[in-house]
């Protein structure tokens, strides 16, 4: 630590000879640019956080803690954590978690299943049956398939598909505006896959 | 305590009070998209998106596409990726600079515009069994067999990611795939819309500029178009013979468009021309029999490439993919214009939801004339041949999300050798999410160039006889062929640090040997002399042992301490008919054991970047080079308005250093470098 603040005193000084006039925080005109898909989609991964509501009896399984999990080959590396580190909602702690069987994957609240998993979605999805956990992946036609909500890339954008007829089997009730913001797909759009 | 001294420059607690109502984010990006100046768009190593509200995310374009780390995750082979990100972050001017910092790869620097490079092993200046593609067009020269690297002076800023396969990679990609294969990949022109402008001025690099405009057509075509020019200082001589100095300019564009829902087109040409400084022997007939000539090369080249991909359905999609390519090199003793045209399809599909398949074919025309003195030359002068190649490569996932088995081949047939399959087998283990286990059997083949089928080269060795050596090739020279064992293990530890170990064992045959027959007189030309002739022949066998640790550590978000160490055995031998007595030690001497390398890039603040790395580099006794240890820093600090500056240091830890044997004169140390860089973005 104490290196770090070396570092970073040499750093500064450093770079006001460099940057004459420059130096100085300028955090506030700092708009994100050079983002990756995956700092995004850790976004969203919060934001349903805010924006869907569990059944009371969803929260006795792991204390007050909101569990967001990851199921399968993790494509998200520290971004995750660092996203939802210290967050909360409705006073409750939200926690990262990394699965690697669907069994302990069930107590998770929100589980982004992995493009790993994709042989195996339809076991996954048979096995959350009776739980109520946000099922969230970026496999084709996950939605439609029977997940919930589906990541989905629009030219430069991640935007997302939900499926509103899975996500009332898992009794779990989404906000009028995440549904405005989502397109809404049917299961019947694509059967077996 | 380390969260709480970052947590004073956490993006969270310096946001005002405008962005973190969510108005300002929105606001800002509608102004872009009317194509207003942005009120200072500053890149941000971790913003905070969760402050912005849900809409704004939603608008937001994804501008870094690196590959998710997944996939490589899954990789049955020694695959390290460097992103965009490296390299802006690791202040090379070049490319080969740049994979300094890959494992197991080495890079020395003979000269200002000369690079030996070698992954496990094998390191020249030409980097024989090394293939090198920029966005799947071939880079390798089948004149040298081997890679002129002074000429790959592309866009660095433009670089998406670049792939370094360590081992074979032939099944894929074909012939001279042998110890590893490195693939440019460059951004599409969507992701590089707006300007850019790069300049950059020092003591080595003296002139380094750079500019770049992407647009949109109003059919929804996006393009790009730039240039780059380089002027290079030469190196340090210690007879103050200051000849290698070198300047290239580079222009180019890009344009790539979705004509369908289903396809995407891309279109790119580029085109280069400069002089870079030699210095070369020439061995003549009459007296004084040998004289050095210090002259620049000039170089120049270009390329046009196309490529179409269609998605079939959600399991099937191809790639038809076309480029011409030309290139000129004039030297002192040779010039060589090439002309190459190549064609590949690839189709890959899903069946049966277990089994990934890939296969696709591909036919390569290249035809060169070279020229040069009575001493070196090519016979015939000119020649033109074709490879016609196909692969197929299945992916089955045996126990899904557990075992995968990949069995796949290339067959070629080439002018020089005729027909050859080169199979690997792969099997990749993931005991769980966060652990990876893999294995491969493998052969890949280089297959012979015009210098070991067609060179007739003659030197002096005696101006007092007058003796000559006389390098010959052969015209039945045969593959040189490895059959390469691999294993490899991969893990997420902790969500902070990941490990990655790759071991292999290389067993090579019919290695290019050098032997000796018997002395003769030539009369003609006049006056008679004596020529000592060495036949190219394929009398080395080797085993090369090794293996590599990388390692990512991110103790805190905003640093990230990576590094590597190589170790390489090699231990090449003559057949029991060989007379070779030179190889064994050049080739083996000429690699280093140890190599080991760390990097620390810390984000000290939002916006600056502080990177410093260190890199040990082992002795290579048979280029009389002692190991060495250098440093570089780099400081980057983003403004306003779209500007960056950086201040960078090269080899900071001695005045010039030897990286590699340079010929008579004693090698050519390279010297340290200082330089400063301006970007602005708009």
């Amino acid at each position: 630590m104490v290196k770090g603040v070396r570092l970073r005193r040499g750093a500064l000084l450093l770079a006001a000879v460099l940057i004459s006039g420059g130096g100085g925080a300028r955090g506030n005109e700092a708009v994100p640019r050079g983002l990756s898909e995956y700092q995004i989609k850790a976004a969203y991964l919060y934001y349903f956080t805010t924006f869907v509501a569990w059944p009371p009896e969803a929260f006795s399984r792991s204390g007050e803690a909101l569990v967001v999990g990851v199921l399968g080959a993790d494509p998200f590396g520290p971004i995750l954590d660092d996203t939802l580190r210290g967050k909360t909602v409705d006073n409750r702690r939200v926690v990262v978690k990394r699965f690697g069987n669907i069994r302990d994957a069930r107590a998770s609240h929100i589980l982004f299943i992995s493009a790993s998993e994709r042989d195996r979605l339809a076991s996954i999805l048979k096995a959350l049956e009776g739980a109520s956990v946000l099922t969230v992946g970026e496999i084709d036609h996950f939605a439609s398939r029977g997940g919930q909500i589906a990541f989905r890339m629009e030219d430069k954008k991640v935007r997302f598909d939900i499926n509103v007829t899975a996500v009332e089997r898992a009794r779990l009730k989404v906000s009028a505006q995440l549904m405005k913001l989502g397109r809404i797909v049917d299961e019947s759009d694509r059967q077996g896959g | 305590m380390r969260e709480a001294t970052l947590g004073s420059d956490s993006p969270k607690n310096r946001q005002s009070p405008l962005l973190r109502s969510g108005l300002f984010l929105p606001a800002a990006l509608m102004a872009v998209a009317a194509g207003f100046s942005q009120p200072a768009l500053c890149q941000d190593a971790a913003p905070d998106l969760t402050t912005v509200g849900i809409e704004a995310v939603m608008n937001m374009e994804v501008t870094s596409v690196s590959k998710t780390p997944e996939r490589f995750m899954e990789a049955a082979a020694a695959v390290q990726v460097i992103t965009s990100e490296d390299i802006r972050r690791s202040g090379a001017t070049t490319l080969p600079d740049l994979l300094r910092l890959v494992p197991g790869v080495q890079v020395a620097r003979v000269n200002s515009n000369t690079w030996a490079v070698g992954v496990r092993g094998f390191t020249s200046t030409l980097s024989r069994s090394l293939l090198v593609l920029i966005d799947g067009r071939s880079v390798y020269s089948p004149l040298f067999a081997g890679v002129y690297w002074d000429v790959q002076d592309i866009l660095l800023n433009d670089i998406d990611r670049i792939e370094v396969i360590r081992g074979p990679g032939a099944t894929l990609w074909g012939a001279n795939a042998v110890n590893g294969v490195i693939n440019i990949i460059t951004k599409s022109a969507q992701a590089t819309q707006g300007a850019y402008t790069s300049i950059r001025g020092g003591n080595e690099d003296r002139v380094l500029a750079t500019g770049r405009f992407g647009g949109k057509t109003s059919g929804g075509m996006a393009f790009r178009a730039y240039g780059r020019f380089a002027d290079h200082d030469p190196e340090f001589h210690q007879n103050a013979d200051d000849y290698d100095g070198w300047h290239l300019g580079h222009a180019g564009f890009r344009a790539d468009a979705d004509p369908g829902e289903r396809d995407h087109v891309t279109i790119q040409g580029d085109h280069y021309d400069g002089r870079a400084g030699q210095r070369t022997v020439i061995s003549t007939y009459s007296a004084p029999y040998s004289q050095t000539v210090e002259e620049d090369a000039e170089l120049s080249g270009g390329n046009l490439l196309g490529q179409w991909r269609r998605r079939l359905g959600e399991d099937s999609d191809t790639t038809l993919q076309v480029y011409y390519d030309r290139t000129h090199r004039s030297q002192t003793n040779f010039t060589e214009d090439r002309d190459t045209f190549d064609v590949e399809f690839r189709h890959h599909l899903r069946l049966a939801s277990r089994h990934e398949l890939l296969w696709g074919a591909g036919y390569r025309l290249t035809s060169g004339d070279t020229g040069g003195v009575p001493t070196i030359q090519f016979l015939p002068a000119s020649r033109t041949d074709d490879v016609l190649s196909a692969f197929v490569q299945d992916e089955i996932r045996l126990v899904p999300s557990r075992w995968t088995l990949t069995l796949g081949s290339k067959f070629e047939h080439n002018d020089y050798s005729g027909f050859n399959a080169q199979p690997n087998v792969r099997v990749l283990f993931s005991p769980s999410a966060r652990q990876v286990l893999w294995s491969a059997a493998s052969r890949a083949l280089r297959v012979p160039s015009r210098v070991e089928s067609d060179l007739v080269a003659t030197g002096l060795i005696d101006p007092t006889t007058p003796t000559f050596v006389r390098l010959q090739g052969t015209k039945d020279f045969a593959p040189e062929r490895l059959t390469a064992y691999e294993i490899g293990y991969r893990v997420q530890a902790t969500e902070r640090l990941f490990l990655d170990l790759a071991l292999f064992y290389n067993d090579y045959i019919r290695l290019l040997s050098l032997e000796p027959g018997a002395p003769f007189t030539e009369t003609s030309p006049p006056p008679s002399h004596t020529i000592v002739p060495l036949f190219l022949r394929n009398k080395m066998t080797a085993e090369v042992r090794g293996g590599e640790l990388a390692w990512e550590w991110r103790p805190i978000a905003t640093w990230r301490l990576t590094g590597s160490y190589s170790y390489l055995d090699m231990n090449l031998a003559g057949a029991a008919d060989s007379l070779d007595t030179t190889t064994e030690a050049s080739t083996e001497g000429s690699s280093p054991r140890h190599m080991a390398w760390i990097r620390s890039s810390l984000d000290v603040r939002r916006n600056l970047g502080l990177d410093l790395t260190l890199r040990y580099v082992g002795r290579l006794p048979a280029q009389q080079i002692e190991d060495y240890t250098e440093m570089d820093v780099l400081i980057s600090r983003r403004l306003p308005q779209g500007f960056e500056v950086a201040l960078a240091g090269q080899n900071l830890l001695s005045p010039h250093h030897a990286e590699f044997g340079g010929g008579g004169a004693g090698p050519i140390e390279v010297e340290r470098s200082v330089y400063g860089r301006i970007v602005r973005r708009w």
